[in-house]
């Protein structure tokens, strides 16, 4: 049954490719996305795929960019690091394509950072500067905020609450190794202690040892630096054993995946995320209503949504500053010379091709739906 | 045959140099087959499931890397060392593994490349860990820097072509012979006088140092390194090359990388249905067509010598 | 470390080991009765999984129901896939059969992405009851289910395969196919019927570790390394011994991490695996379970 659905949905796919081609008369500017649509990052790609897709429908509703609609080259890159590099330079041999978007899948985006900066095509990446090296580079551009500025949000808020004794629970990938570094070198500053860190790999779905050990070292407050479906696993078998600390996690527990593996139990769990809850600050009020709308069903978008966007409406916002006939060389230092505020992300990319402080929120579940922390 | 493939491989870059995709190609290619070429010999030739190719595709990758980035060595040098500590531990490694038979091996070598990522990923002063290291050298050779697609093209396809034949003598050797033999019946071998533990070991040996090269060439080709490049899913990957080209003849090896590489890329605007429809024909492959693409193509062609 | 934290490590080693069990039992029931190396079984863990989680909560099916459901398709996945991919490939030999196998979990996987995508899913516990505390260690009601439905079902099973005619014949299949012919013994149905059979406890495995560990389109692939990693540790050729190679592997891991570092858990394990293989390379517990 699977399979024969499967099979429907491919012809149906193919249809509606070879029939889309000829829909539009304006040449198209067109816009390359790489995207890990399945492997293990695949959920964050299916985000970033729904805020693409918003951003191009609206920019192309309001009459695309000099009247000449926004067309996406969509390709899967599987979480796949040199998949992606070759996407990266089959994009690049499309000279339509004027800049590229997608990856997020961190060495996914680095492969493709390190081969658009030996070809030359502007890149704008819903991951996270990583290096020093990467804030070299001409061509990249990042939109997730620093892993430095969510460990030192997470610290801060520690000492607005009074909490000394943190625990850390991590996974064993560059975000859960960034995390750790930044916490561990911010935290006396900030008068916290981490009295203990554990970790799991990818594919753990049980944490009571981890967990068991970080108990004895007795923490005040937790911090959850995983993704899902680890992350809200750590939280179920933490209050089974009974640990009733606070916990904090990194962006990416941000979303409803959260509430619904976790349930009733996720209650409190404060994250650093990119967009503010269903309440939204006023530059993410428009992107929320129109996300609601799109999705009654599930009418609150998470950060990986909210940045998916922003990638897109910032090639856009340099598109619109830039004199025809457009080059990448053009769009390049259209986006470098950029400043701008979006939905998922905060930017002034004349400093640095990464967002600014003022780009992370703490939020918080309270009643299963994420507000602004208090 | 072998001619013309030759002269295919050393003007493909003049014909399309111009083409940075079918370069870039190429080059995967060129690495992937590297590999093969070594897992010919386990798989095909010797019978036996190894996934060991991701483990040493990563260990000669690390060598040469952390090499240059951290103490500076010339990349070539680091190329040699990587082969080196591939095939010492490929040695190592050999006696005690190949006693096990099938799954059991192929679960032996999984659990050999855990221990390697693991390693990697924990050691973050050294390694670079989870997070991988970016902006790794090109290799020079006397002042001159392999620094561009087409140079580094070159590089690729003599190691390759390097490795090809080295592969195609062993077959043709009494090491190749006892191979063979051995893939038949173990016993059989050895009563006719096949050292068969020799014989194994060199087999896995030459198995893990062609991967532990193609590891190093493909990461300072690519500029970046970082654990994901050498998870379970390449030794998977590389299986696959070998069952749609046909395992047992380096013919096989080159069509199976060609079309593993390319196929990904060209579905990847078929977005989430690209990993279904690559699934479909890699199963209608080893089920419509056992011996491999190759198999079917010396079918096809009439035999001359 | 108090008793307390040791008790709380077994207990997750316990939990964990009989998901690893699971998929071990399943390995070995068709390579002790065919000798085929099948890479598809954690995909049957995930359409039991995925399944009973889409028809729990699109259609509000009820839990018991829902896994019920799960079980039936991925029995009937395996039925499938035994009659229509195994069978004709037969006479092709091991390695082409484990690579038939390895493209029916590539092509399940990627079907399981396109109809399901790639959030991970949970499920309501079959048991609301609250969690039992022993000597401040906690054990959970999931757990206890799930340890028990695997032992049973290994009882179940080597009950079939002594006391009914078709267990009968799986097992004289196993010791030998040509033997087994001359007694009128259809290999084939044998097959399908391991495959069934395997595929219909990969699928329990799957309903039931969902509200325990949540599962997704994607974890097929990971559930089969465990699977046989478990099944090899203890002895791919004995359901008894691969069921108790789950169980080690749980207890290893969590010790490794409880005992050790979590750090090096995966090292850990897998250096105790290789070690194991090459003192005694058919498995732990083989020649024990050969004569029980």
């Amino acid at each position: 049954m699977a399979r024969r659905i499967g099979l429907l949905y491919f012809i149906a796919a193919l249809l509606v490719t070879a029939g889309g081609a000829s829909a539009q008369t304006a040449e198209p500017i067109r816009i390359g996305a790489i995207l890990d649509q399945s492997g293990p990052v695949a959920p964050l790609g299916q985000y970033a795929r729904v805020g693409i897709d918003m951003a191009v429908a609206e920019v192309n509703a309001a009459g695309g960019v000099r009247g000449r609609p926004i067309e996406l080259v969509a390709l899967n890159s599987e979480s796949k690091p040199e998949l992606a590099a070759s996407l990266a330079v089959r994009l690049a041999g499309n000279a339509d394509v004027m800049a590229i978007i997608g990856g997020n899948f961190a060495p996914a985006s680095n492969s493709i950072g390190a081969t658009v900066e030996k070809l030359a095509v502007p890149y704008v990446t819903p991951t996270a500067l990583l290096s020093e090296t990467q804030a070299k580079w001409r061509y990249s551009f990042f939109t997730l905020a620093d892993f430095s500025e969510m460990a030192r949000s997470i610290l801060v808020y520690a000492q607005k609450k009074g909490y000394k004794r943190l625990g850390l629970i991590r996974v064993e990938r560059e975000y859960g190794e960034q995390g750790s570094k930044f916490l561990r070198e911010f935290s006396p500053k900030h008068g916290v202690e981490i009295v203990a860190e554990e970790r799991g790999a990818d594919g753990d779905r049980d944490f009571t040892a981890q967990l068991t050990k970080i108990r004895q070292a007795n923490p005040d407050l937790i911090v959850v630096w995983f993704a899902n479906p680890g992350g809200s696993l750590v939280i179920k078998n933490a209050r089974q054993l009974g640990m009733n600390q606070p916990l904090v996690a990194p962006i990416s527990m941000d979303g409803n995946v959260t509430v619904k593996l976790a349930g009733p139990v996720a209650e409190g769990l404060v994250v650093t995320s990119q967009i503010a809850g269903s309440e939204g600050l006023p530059r993410q009020q428009a992107f929320i209503s129109a996300y609601a709308k799109a999705n009654p069903a599930n009418p609150e978008p998470n950060s990986f949504e909210a940045v998916g966007y922003d990638l897109v409406k910032i090639v856009v916002e340099a598109l619109k500053r830039t004199d025809p006939p457009y080059t990448r060389a053009k769009v390049r230092d259209a986006i470098a010379a950029l400043q701008f505020e979006g939905a998922g992300t905060v930017v002034n990319y004349k400093n640095r091709n990464a967002p600014t402080g003022e780009t992370l929120v703490m939020i918080q579940l309270v009643k299963g739906r994420y507000v602004l922390a208090k | 045959m072998r001619t013309a493939l030759a002269i295919l491989v050393l003007v493909f870059p003049l014909v399309f140099g111009g083409y940075a995709s079918a370069l870039h190609l190429a080059i995967l290619v060129g690495i992937y087959y590297t590999v093969c070429v070594g897992l010919t010999l386990i798989f095909g030739i010797g019978g036996q499931l190894s996934l060991a190719p991701a483990a040493f595709y990563g260990l000669g990758a690390y060598t040469s890397a952390l090499l240059a980035v951290k103490l500076g060595v010339p990349v070539f040098i680091g190329f040699v060392a990587a082969a080196v500590l591939c095939g010492v531990t490929g040695w190592l490694l050999a006696r005690p593994l190949l006693r096990l038979r099938a799954v059991y091996l192929a679960i032996a070598t999984l659990a050999f490349g855990e221990i390697l990522i693991t390693l990697i990923r924990a050691n973050t002063a050294i390694t670079g860990g989870s997070t991988g290291i970016v902006e790794l050298p090109a290799p020079s050779l006397a002042g001159f820097s392999f620094s561009t697609p087409g140079r580094y093209y070159y590089l690729v396809w003599t190691l390759a072509l390097l490795s090809a034949w080295i592969g195609a003598n062993i077959v043709k050797s009494r090491l190749g012979l006892g191979l063979r033999a051995l893939a038949e019946s173990e016993i059989g071998a050895a009563s006719c006088g096949v050292h068969v533990a020799r014989y194994k070991a060199w087999m896995f040996t030459i198995g893990a140092v062609l991967p532990g090269l193609a590891g190093a060439l493909f990461v300072h080709y690519l500029g970046f390194i970082s654990p994901d490049s050498f998870t379970v899913q390449f030794s998977i990957l590389i299986v696959m090359i070998l069952a749609v080209g046909g395992r047992d003849s380096f013919l096989g090896a080159l069509i199976g990388a060609v079309l593993v590489t390319v196929l990904p890329i060209a579905l990847a605007s078929y977005e989430r249905y690209s990993p279904l429809i690559f699934g479909v024909l890699f199963l209608a492959s080893v089920m419509f067509v056992p011996k491999g693409l190759a198999g079917l193509l010396m079918a096809a062609v009439p035999k001359k010598k | 470390m108090d008793a307390s934290a040791a008790l709380q490590f077994l207990i997750s080693g316990l939990t964990i080991g009989a998901i690893y069990a699971f998929v071990a039992l399943g390995v070995s029931i068709v390579y002790s009765s065919c000798g085929i190396v099948n890479f598809a079984q954690g995909q049957f863990v995930m359409i039991g999984g995925m399944v009973a989680a889409t028809l729990n909560a699109a259609l509000s099916w009820p839990v018991p129901l829902a896994m019920l459901a799960g079980v039936v398709a991925a029995a009937a996945t395996g039925a499938v896939f035994g009659r229509l991919f195994i069978l004709p490939m037969l006479a092709a030999g091991e390695f082409p059969l484990i690579l038939v196998t390895l493209g029916l979990s590539v092509v399940t996987e990627a079907v399981a992405v396109v109809v399901w995508g790639t959030d991970p899913v949970i499920l309501d516990s079959l048991v609301k009851v609250d969690p039992i505390r022993i000597h401040g260690a906690t054990l959970g009601p999931d757990s206890i289910m799930i340890v028990t439905v695997i032992l049973a079902g290994l009882g179940l099973f080597s009950l079939f395969l002594t006391r009914t005619r078709w267990g009968r014949a799986m097992r004289a299949t196993a010791v030998d196919r040509t033997v087994a012919a001359s007694l009128g013994i259809n290999a084939r149905y044998v097959i399908v019927l391991a495959f069934t059979l395997a595929a219909a406890f990969g699928g329990l495995a799957g309903a039931l570790l969902t509200p325990l560990i949540s599962t997704s389109a994607q974890t097929g692939l990971l559930m089969t390394l465990k699977g046989f990693t478990a099944a090899v540790l203890g002895g791919m050729a004995s359901p008894a011994g691969a069921v108790a190679g789950g169980f080690l592997l749980g207890i290893i891991e969590a010790m490794a991490s409880g005992y050790i570092s979590s750090t090096y858990q995966g090292v850990i394990a897998s250096a105790i695996l290789i070690l194991l293989l090459v003192l005694r390379p058919q498995g732990l517990f083989t020649a024990f379970a050969r004569q029980a």
